[in-house]
């Protein structure tokens, strides 16, 4: 018996061993093999339950006083589940028919959809996106009224219910902002990728989009409800509160556009800041998008120069303004002082090129005052030769000029600077970058320059987020320093000589009942081979005030004005309405009450 | 030896008690079988009942957060500049022209910084949230958790 036997036993214990084996084979494979490993994982994890990813709500935006700029909004995605379609009952109809009636959704095309899917495996197809949640409230209304007719037959109800079934109705979240036109070049907007993700653009959505649309959380949801878990709280994404005034950003905005249709000017730009912090109150930028209508943009830039957000993004040569930079600098360096004369022929030679005042006079012996009152260029381009090119231009660089300045917001240029160790520098360039010529920057980056003035020489980093709101948290966000490029005392001289300037001519810039100062700015556009020959103009004008405690610093710029040309008479009457506005909005007394107070 | 036997006999159940005995036996059993199972089926029906629940009310929870959120959307549109200067204009207010303003020396004021929304931050404080044992482990899970514990006190572990 153990004989007939006995081969049968080897042939089993070998079959077990060679299993044995197999199955060890396979473990050590498995462990060695990790990316094998973890799809198998997968597969057992996916007949255990599936995972979820939860992309929390997109952080709100705010203004300096808590006022609602970019909030969210709950819509629905209309689709159509196929395995719940009775091809044979009318649920094609029906849908189509609901669609059509509550949703504006087209009859046809929503019927030649749910009776034909795209392909046989298609479970789902979307219908529409983005529709509002009052409508599908109303279509819910109704189904609930059928539900409670006691007229209708149970049957009849539960057809009604059977029809619809395939119709699936998707909440999700929507950005959305109150005032879609109000400080749209500041926000950004939110679109979308390819894979319908939500993610900003511009401004401060694309900026700070990281924290604004929070940490996607991932949950396994059990298919077994005995396992089921509570999901762990879902933290919102963290809301911003911007240095913007809602009020004062409407009225600068307004102020604007009226100014430029008076001025018949192209394009325009109006920033307030506050020096002493860097805070942007307002910032206008015109044309601006409809950012409810954010596809547009690619209509828009597609058709000319659309510039997002010009305040941060447009260079142009800013004319006379920059002489506030120069004279700053030269001051600071002690190579001029505020009585230093200068006998002014009209012109002057620098590197080879002559250099003509605007009226092409010459006006005799002129103060330092006298210079930037009269905005001489054959002045200050000599004092920018009395200063030197390593100190001239290390002074405007420390003024920020041809960098960026930081401020938080996506798409800031830094501008163009030519420095001496350029190739296409040459000696020239010192007489006319002292006007500001063949040097260009951004709006900010003047007003940022400019406001070291109205800072006791230093340069705060302009920022447009104020605080951060975190888990019910605020964060404020604390300035800082840019840069300190001259002594407080240059600061206040230049001050006062500029606003003593606008005095003597009583500009247009004054604003009743407070002391400012400020410069004109007409800057000439070249036209590239021709040199400046176009007879166009970019009128600027920078003022802040109040002189003895300087709050505010304005910078405006309008791009070829045609009524005039000249900054003094189209960019400056602009300051005091937008000072209105400033002093109005912001708390800030004329100045006989100020210094009553102290 | 006869006599004994005949005690025995006379001692010993008859068979059809023995039959009783065990089919009632059987019976208790079985009972008691059925008993833990529909025990059993009980506790987890309404386990997987609670189990809906939860998701059902964890999706209740989304959508009213969305509802929140729309409806603080909402109010921010009928709050919003334009809205609200439309309304001061129809309720028959205007612009205030700048030397219409008043202004108040009070000494001692300080301005409210109006942008505080929301509290300074401080020391993390760590919230958990989780659902107590009852409501997700089955009866299984609940005795064995009664015995492990049970098997621990005995160890003498606990004081």
């Amino acid at each position: 018996m153990s004989q007939d036997y006995s081969s049968r036993y080897i042939l089993l214990g070998t079959l077990f061993t060679v299993m044995a084996a197999l199955i060890f084979g396979q473990h050590v494979s498995l462990l060695l093999d990790d990316q094998r490993g973890e799809i198998l994982e997968e597969v057992r994890a996916s007949h255990l339950g599936s995972i979820w990813t939860i992309h929390p709500p997109r952080g709100l935006i705010f203004d300096r006083k808590g006022q609602l700029l970019a909030g969210n909004e709950m819509v629905y995605e209309v689709g159509v589940d196929y395995r719940s379609i009775d091809k044979e009952a009318s649920d094609a109809h029906t849908i189509a028919l609901t669609s059509n009636v509550y949703f504006g959704l087209d009859y046809y095309k929503v019927k030649v959809t749910v009776e034909n899917p795209p392909n046989p495996q298609q479970v789902y197809f979307p219908l529409a996106k983005g529709i509002e949640k009052e409508k599908v409230d109303q279509l819910q209304k109704f189904l609930e009224i059928t539900e409670a007719d006691s007229r209708l037959e149970r049957a009849e109800k539960e057809r009604l219910a059977s029809h619809l079934r395939g119709l699936v109705l998707q909440p999700y979240m929507k950005r959305v902002y109150p005032e879609p036109l109000l400080a749209s070049n500041v926000l950004g907007f939110v679109g979308y990728t390819q894979q319908g993700l939500p993610l900003g653009y511009f401004g401060v959505e694309a900026k700070y989009n990281e924290m604004l649309a929070g940490t996607p959380v991932k949950i396994w949801v059990p298919n077994d409800p005995r396992m089921v878990q509570d999901f762990p709280p879902i933290p919102e994404g963290s809301s911003l509160i911007l240095t913007i005034d809602r009020e004062l950003q409407a009225a600068v905005e307004k102020i604007l556009e009226e100014n430029i249709q008076k001025t018949k000017a192209v394009t325009g730009v109006i920033v307030v800041l506050d020096p002493k912090t860097g805070e942007i109150w307002a910032m206008a930028s015109y044309p601006r998008l409809d950012i409810s209508r954010y596809w547009d943009y690619e209509v828009i830039s597609q058709k000319g120069e659309f510039v997002f957000n010009r305040a941060i993004s447009a260079m142009y040569e800013p004319g006379s303004v920059f002489k506030v930079l120069t004279m700053a600098s030269a001051l600071d360096k002690g190579v001029v002082t505020e009585d230093t004369t200068y006998l002014d022929k009209g012109a002057i030679e620098v590197g080879g090129l002559v250099i003509y005042n605007w009226d092409r006079a010459g006006h005799g012996k002129q103060t330092m005052q006298g210079c930037m009152q009269l905005s001489l260029n054959v002045c200050l381009a000599w004092v920018a030769t009395q200063l030197g090119a390593v100190d001239f231009y290390n002074y405007l660089q420390a003024f920020g000029i041809g960098h960026t300045t930081g401020i938080d917001l996506d798409g800031e240029r830094a501008g163009i600077l030519k420095l001496p160790q350029d190739q296409n520098w040459s000696e020239s360039e010192i007489g006319t970058n002292s006007f500001g010529q063949g040097v260009s920057a951004t709006p900010i980056q003047m007003a940022a320059a400019i406001s070291a003035l109205a800072n006791d020489g230093k340069i705060m980093r302009p920022h447009i987020v104020r605080a951060i709101l975190k888990d019910g948290e605020q964060f404020m966000i604390t300035p800082s320093v840019s840069s300190i490029p001259i002594s407080a005392k240059t600061a206040h001289t230049l001050t006062e000589m500029l606003a003593r300037s606008l005095e003597a001519e009583a500009s247009a810039a004054l604003v009743e009942g407070y002391r400012v100062a400020g410069k004109t700015g007409t800057g000439e556009i070249a036209i590239p081979g021709a040199g400046y020959t176009s007879g166009e103009t970019n009128a600027s004008f920078a003022g802040w005030g109040p002189v003895d405690d300087p709050r505010f610093v304005v910078y405006i710029w309008l791009e070829k004005p045609k009524t005039s040309i000249w900054g003094s008479e189209v960019a400056a009457p602009i300051f005091p309405k937008v000072v209105e506005q400033i002093t109005l909005l912001m708390n800030i007394p004329p100045d006989r009450y100020r210094k009553a107070a102290h | 030896m006869n006599s004994l036997h005949r005690l025995a006999q006379a001692y010993s159940t008859t068979p059809w008690r023995k039959q009783i005995s065990t089919g009632m036996l059987i019976l208790v059993l079985l009972l008691g079988m059925i008993l833990a199972a529909s025990l059993y089926l009980d506790v987890t029906a309404r386990t997987l009942a609670l189990g809906r629940a939860i998701i059902m009310m964890e999706n209740e929870i989304t959508e009213v957060e969305m509802i929140n959120a729309h409806l603080r959307t909402q109010l921010g549109i009928l709050t919003s500049s334009a809205m609200m200067e439309k309304r001061a204009l129809e309720m028959g207010f205007r612009r205030i022209e700048p030397d219409e303003e008043i202004y108040l020396i009070v000494p001692g004021y300080i301005p409210l910084d109006q942008s505080l929304t929301a509290s300074h931050p401080k020391k993390a404080q760590s919230v958990t949230y989780s659902l107590p044992p009852i409501y997700t482990q089955s009866l299984i899970d609940w005795l064995r958790e009664k015995l492990d514990d049970w098997a621990f006190f005995e160890r003498g572990s606990r004081p």
